[in-house]
This record gives structure tokens, sequence and C-alpha cells, in this order.
């Protein structure tokens, strides 16, 4: 995390002191003027140096950037989930119980007929 | 006995269309109203989960007084009245108790804790769910055990509606309603008007059916009566 940190600082600074190059796409080469802005940077901080050293390149930067991306991706589609499931489960509810009560009556009114007839024809004989 | 024509199929089809335009709205406004910025995206369940919770709340207080007047006064309409939202209650709270947990997983990734909020809004849930057992299963003379529990339960809501301000709770204060961003209330208000209209529809239907229980009843002793 820490040196992701690192990374996007370089690449920020770099984008910020030399903003009509803009900030070089993951993957791409530096032009010479962001190559120059890096190299400015380098030089007046020594732990820059030492992480450029170590061999960071924006191709390195790039695929970090994109690890972050789907890491965020990943964690709307599940939120996204968990909203539509809810959303879901609240009609299920609202519907099963609506139909429930619409069956119950016409079980009832069927019942209610029958016994009338009944009692009728009792009432008669 | 002289019975009106069942009416039923009126109220189920203006159910029915309120909730397909509900079904189809409700989604519509509430994607489209901001996220705070201290939320994610899953704090869309909010324009369901706080409107079911306020008509659930809605339902035990009409059943508490409804309870407490049949009492008083031993009128059966009243605890027709008692009966007919317990239910609806039943029916809210269950909206609450499962989108509650699925929106405290996304956001606080655990279903369920327990603190004052959720566990006093549970009980309340819960004395809605004896109701309807107790007069389901207790058999004759459960009227007035059961208007206790409905009163109970009243008497509850407004200790699940200020348990955020009196304990310490994970849960958002009372205050997320008041000073919520104008381009949010539209969904919010919208949702909780259909959930009123809503409640107001089933109550209607249960009361029918309340009816006709009753009257089946009468049938069945009648009939009964007249075979001896």
């Amino acid at each position: 995390m820490k040196r992701l940190s690192m990374l996007l600082v370089v690449v920020a600074l770099a984008g910020a002191a030399h903003a009509e190059d803009g900030i070089p796409k993951p993957g791409s080469e530096l032009t010479p003027t962001q190559r120059r802005a890096l190299q400015l940077l380098v030089e007046s901080d020594p732990q820059l140096r030492k992480q450029v050293e170590a061999g960071i390149t924006a191709e390195q930067i790039g695929r970090e950037r994109a690890v972050m991306q789907e890491e965020q991706n990943q964690f709307f589609a599940s939120q996204k989930r968990f909203v539509l499931i809810a959303y879901g489960v609240m009609w299920a509810l609202v519907v099963g119980f609506v139909v429930l009560m619409f069956l119950r009556q016409r079980k009832q009114e069927a019942e209610i007929a029958g016994l009338e007839a009944r009692l009728k024809a009792l009432s008669k004989s | 006995m002289a019975e009106s024509k069942p009416k039923s199929p009126i109220v189920f089809l203006i159910a029915a269309v309120l909730a397909a335009a509900g079904f189809v709205a409700l989604p519509l406004m509430a994607f489209r109203a901001p996220i705070p910025q201290t939320m994610f995206f899953s704090q869309k369940i909010f324009y369901y989960h706080v409107p079911a919770a306020w008509t659930m709340f809605i339902a035990v207080i009409v059943c508490g007084v409804a309870s407490a007047l049949y009492l008083r006064k031993r009128d059966a309409r009243w605890d027709e009245a008692a009966q007919a939202s317990a239910m609806i209650a039943v029916l809210f709270g269950a909206i609450v108790m499962t989108t509650g947990p699925i929106w405290a997983k996304a956001h606080w990734s655990k279903y369920w804790i327990w603190e004052a909020r959720l566990v006093s809004a549970l009980l309340v849930w819960m004395m809605a769910i004896a109701y309807v057992l107790v007069r389901r299963y207790g058999g004759p003379g459960m009227e007035r055990l059961s208007a206790a529990i409905g009163i109970f339960a009243a008497v509850n809501v407004p200790l699940v509606y200020w348990s955020t301000t009196i304990w310490r709770t994970q849960h958002p204060p009372n205050s997320v309603v008041p000073t919520l961003d104008n381009r949010m209330r539209p969904a919010l208000y919208t949702s909780a008007l259909l959930f009123v209209i809503l409640f107001v529809l089933i109550y209607a239907v249960r009361r029918r059916l309340l009816r006709a229980e009753a009257r089946l009843h009468a049938l069945h002793i009648g009939v009964e009566d007249q075979e001896d």
C-alpha cells in the first residue's frame, strides 16, 4: 500500500508539474518532458530516488491502477447486488401476502356460498 | 342477514396498479437521488427500509389503540381493527427485518449486531407476531390477552424511535431524515406514501376477510343447529 501511494504521488506530481503533457497512460512510454520532470523530482527526493532505482516503471503504475479499479468495480457490483436483493425480498413479501389474502378470500366466499345453500336446503326440508 | 356484495376485487386491482407503479417508479427515483459522501451504493435500501419501518410503527400503534378501545368498549369492531393491523405490522416488520440486515451486511459487513435500535425493533415485531399467533391458535376468549399484547407492543414503539438517542447505537440516528438532502426527499416521501396506501388497502381487505370469517363461523353454527 505504501509503495502504491508512493507511485501515485510520483505520477501525480509529474502530471501537476507538466500539466500540458498530462498523467502518463498505463503502460505508455513517458514523453521527454514527463521524463525530465520525473528526473528532477527523483533528484530532489532521496526516497523517491530509492523507489525509482528499485525499478518502478509506468507499466507497473498502470497495473496497480488497473487492480485498484477492478477492486472498486467489484465493490460497486456487490453493493448493487445487495440493493437488488433487498428490493426483491420486499416485493416478494408484499406480493406473497396479497396473493395469500386473495386465495383465502376466494376460499371463504366458496365456503360461505356452500353453507348458505346447505342452510337453505335444511330449512326447506 | 343482508350481506353487501364484496368489493375486494376492485381493492385488489387498485393495490395491484399502485404496486406496479411503485415497483417501477421507486427504483428510478431512488437511483437518481444522490448518495451521501459517507455512504455506499447500498444506501439506496434506505428508500424502502425506512418507509417500511414507519408503516410497521403505524400498524402497531393502530393495533394498540384499537386494542385499548376494545378493552374499554368491548365492541367487536375495535377487535377486528386491531387484528387487521397486527397482521400488517407483521408483514411490514418482515420487510424491515430483511432489508435492514441486508443493508447492514453491505455497510457494516455483518447481518446483525445486538444494539438498541435493532433489538427494540425486533422485539416490537415479535410482539406483533405473538398477537397474531395468540389469535390464530389461542382459541376462544383470547381477545383480551391479544389486546393486552397489542397495547404492550404500541407502548414500545416510542422506545424503538428514541433508542438511538437514549443509547449509543451503530444504527443511523433519527436526525438523518430531518437533515436529508432535498434531492433525496422526493424518493423517500413517494415511497412512504406508497407504503401507507398499501397499508390502507391491505387493512381494508383484512377487515373484509375477518368479517367473512365471522359470517362463516355464524353459518357453521346455523347449519349445526338445523341438523340437530
